[in-house]
């Protein structure tokens, strides 16, 4: 730790020495001067691991081969990997209902509390504070706070809607929901290929719980800023509250909303250690990310993992680059 | 006339009696869990794991004493703090030079944009095969270098962009004059424009010591020996498939949040730029 300490005191000397040294640079080379060392770092820590990874999905690795001789494998990572019995399309699968399952309560809510709480009453001032709170946590420690009130036995919630007469629930199980289960026809195949398991209901609610505010505190900065004339007018029209809802806080937010969705598209995308505390690499709640760390770390298929590392990086840049057109699409024109 | 007003005035009541309920919904489902940590930190074991549920107790402070006796949080401590200040210092000093050159020169012009938003969009677990291979190679796992390096390629190019809407906001004319008066880049550069981003600054600093502080997946992979681990690896190490020891993970989830949540509160004016990338301000 000494030797890592004095190596960062080192580098931040040399930037100092770095930066000391730049009155002596032209003007118009200091443009580039200035961008050089986080350029440097960014393009240390992202080209070349990527590239590296792109290099390693071509091999057989383990962590024995890893070591010694690198079996040269050509496409045959990739190739299984998009082949029809892969784990990649159920957890791809998996991805898509966590997105959709989280990002659409989660506007909606966040859309709600920042139309209900768009007006003065008291206590303002501390509601808006605690629904702060959540948002910067640390997500395993969230996790596990609901782990624990998610108990069967001595969790919160079951102790609490037993003591007002509704049974327990088995919020930690793999277990279909049975509202769903009990549609006729479908149900049953809902929850066996659409997770509608408890477990999934977990990870999406315990995602729902830490990032509404998050967009409630957006959607609620966003009205802040629309002009009050046109609320005046409407309510000189007779418009009700639904009316003015519907037809100018909504249309006016849209740009806003959209906004909400891609960022909350990218970070729900990154979702690891949440899922990782409540269920670990259980199937049944294995999206992408758990799928990723699973090849890579427990099965040791370092090979396999970097193929699908390079895989998971061009769908994400392509379907966050297709939303991003979607949502700035009309600034362009 | 009477019994419509009447009427009106206990319609009124009504509606601003389920007002207020709603309010205290709200406030309970979102303060509670982060209380209940807080609290049940200094609960007796035995309250932790039972069938009723227990508010008031003899605070106890055995399970922070076992997690700093037993399980040597104070060191995972220092080690969670070494990778957050250095991240953050080295992101914001290199940041801070970039995102000005970003600013008034327009660098790189749209590259630079999309470059650093694309390194915004990758998932952390993406890239994590070839960080944890490069390590191996060079002898660097179970390395706290390591995971500062990680960490300022998760958080360099979000402080780059958070600091350039700071530095935007900066009006060029001072910088101009200073220039007319016959000022170096570099005297206008430290002697102008960072005193006067300051609030930028620390709000950054305080985003990547955050964000750092609280990176789980690859401190979990390239740093969780005993020697060297961050706390949120350490607290997850109560969790296990056998067993899970309620009394620790309460008094070390305690320990991670406090700091996270009095920070909150002085940057809470920027959490909206600073979640959007300055997308929204």
């Amino acid at each position: 730790m000494v030797t890592v300490i004095a190596i960062v005191l080192g580098v931040l000397a040399l930037l100092l020495f770095y930066v000391s040294s730049m009155s002596k640079v032209r003007a118009a080379r200091l443009k580039y001067a200035l961008v050089l060392p986080a350029f440097v770092i960014l393009f240390a820590t992202t080209v070349i691991p990527i590239g590296y990874m792109l290099y390693a999905s071509l091999f057989r690795l383990d962590p024995v081969s890893f070591n010694s001789h690198w079996p040269f494998l050509g496409l045959a990572n990739y190739r299984k990997l998009l082949a029809l019995d892969s784990r990649l399309w159920p957890s791809l699968l998996k991805t898509v209902e966590f997105l959709v399952g989280t990002i659409v309560p989660q506007v909606a809510v966040g859309m709600f509390l920042a139309v209900v709480l768009f007006r003065d009453f008291v206590g303002k001032r501390v509601v808006q504070t605690i629904l702060l709170l959540p948002i910067l946590s640390t997500p395993i420690i969230i996790a596990m706070i609901w782990k624990y009130f998610f108990n069967v036995d001595t969790g919160f919630i079951n102790l609490f809607l037993e003591s007002i007469g509704i049974p327990g629930q088995p919020w930690l199980s793999t277990r279909g929901l049975p509202w769903v289960q009990a549609i006729p026809f479908i149900g049953p195949w809902m929850v066996k290929n659409l997770s509608f398991t408890y477990a999934f209901q977990t990870i999406i609610f315990v995602n729902f719980w830490q990032w509404t505010p998050f967009c409630f505190l957006i959607f609620y900065s966003g009205m802040t800023a629309l002009p009050a004339e046109i609320y005046d007018a409407a309510k000189v029209d007779g418009a009700g509250t639904w009316q003015e809802f519907i037809r100018i806080t909504l249309p006016l937010l849209s740009r806003i909303i959209w906004v909400v969705v891609l960022l909350r598209m990218i970070d729900c995308l990154k979702v690891f250690a949440q899922i990782w505390v409540l269920f670990g690499n259980a199937d049944s709640t294995a999206i992408i990310n758990i799928e990723l760390y699973t090849l890579g770390f427990i099965t040791s298929n370092y090979g396999m993992a970097s193929a699908l590392g390079i895989l998971v990086l061009l769908l994400i840049t392509i379907v966050v680059f297709a939303t991003t057109r979607l949502t700035y699409g009309e600034r362009r024109e | 006339m009477e019994s419509a007003v009447n009427r009106h005035s206990i319609l009124r009541t009504i509606r601003r009696t389920i007002f207020y309920l709603f309010i205290v919904a709200v406030v309970v489902s979102w303060a509670f869990p982060v209380l209940w940590i807080m609290v049940s930190s200094f609960k007796p074991d035995r309250l932790i794991i039972s069938q009723t549920i227990t508010y008031f107790f003899t605070p106890t402070l055995e399970h922070y004493g076992r997690i700093f006796t037993t399980h040597n949080f104070g060191h995972f401590l220092v080690d969670s703090l070494v990778v957050a200040v250095s991240t953050t210092l080295i992101a914001g000093v290199t940041g801070f030079m970039a995102a000005y050159s970003l600013s008034r020169f327009k660098t790189g012009g749209p590259f630079a944009n999309i470059g650093l938003f694309v390194t915004r969009i990758a998932p952390p677990a993406a890239v994590l095969m070839p960080f944890f291979m490069i390590f191996k190679i060079t002898h660097m796992i179970n390395n706290l270098g390591s995971l500062i390096i990680v960490n300022l390629s998760l958080n360099l190019s979000f402080a780059i962009l958070m600091l350039r809407t700071f530095i935007d906001e900066i009006s060029v004319s001072i910088e101009e004059a200073a220039e007319i008066e016959g000022a170096s880049w570099s005297q206008i550069l430290w002697q102008i424009v960072f005193p006067l981003s300051r609030p930028g600054i620390i709000t950054t600093s305080i985003f990547t010591f955050i964000f750092t502080w609280n990176e789980y997946l690859f401190a979990l992979v390239l740093a969780s020996s005993n020697r060297v681990k961050t706390l949120p690896v350490a607290a997850g190490d109560f969790i296990t498939a056998y067993a899970i020891e309620w009394g620790p993970v309460f008094a070390s989830g305690a320990l991670i949040l406090l700091p996270i949540l009095i920070m909150t509160f002085v940057v809470q004016k920027y959490i909206v730029r600073g979640l959007t990338f300055g997308a929204i301000k």
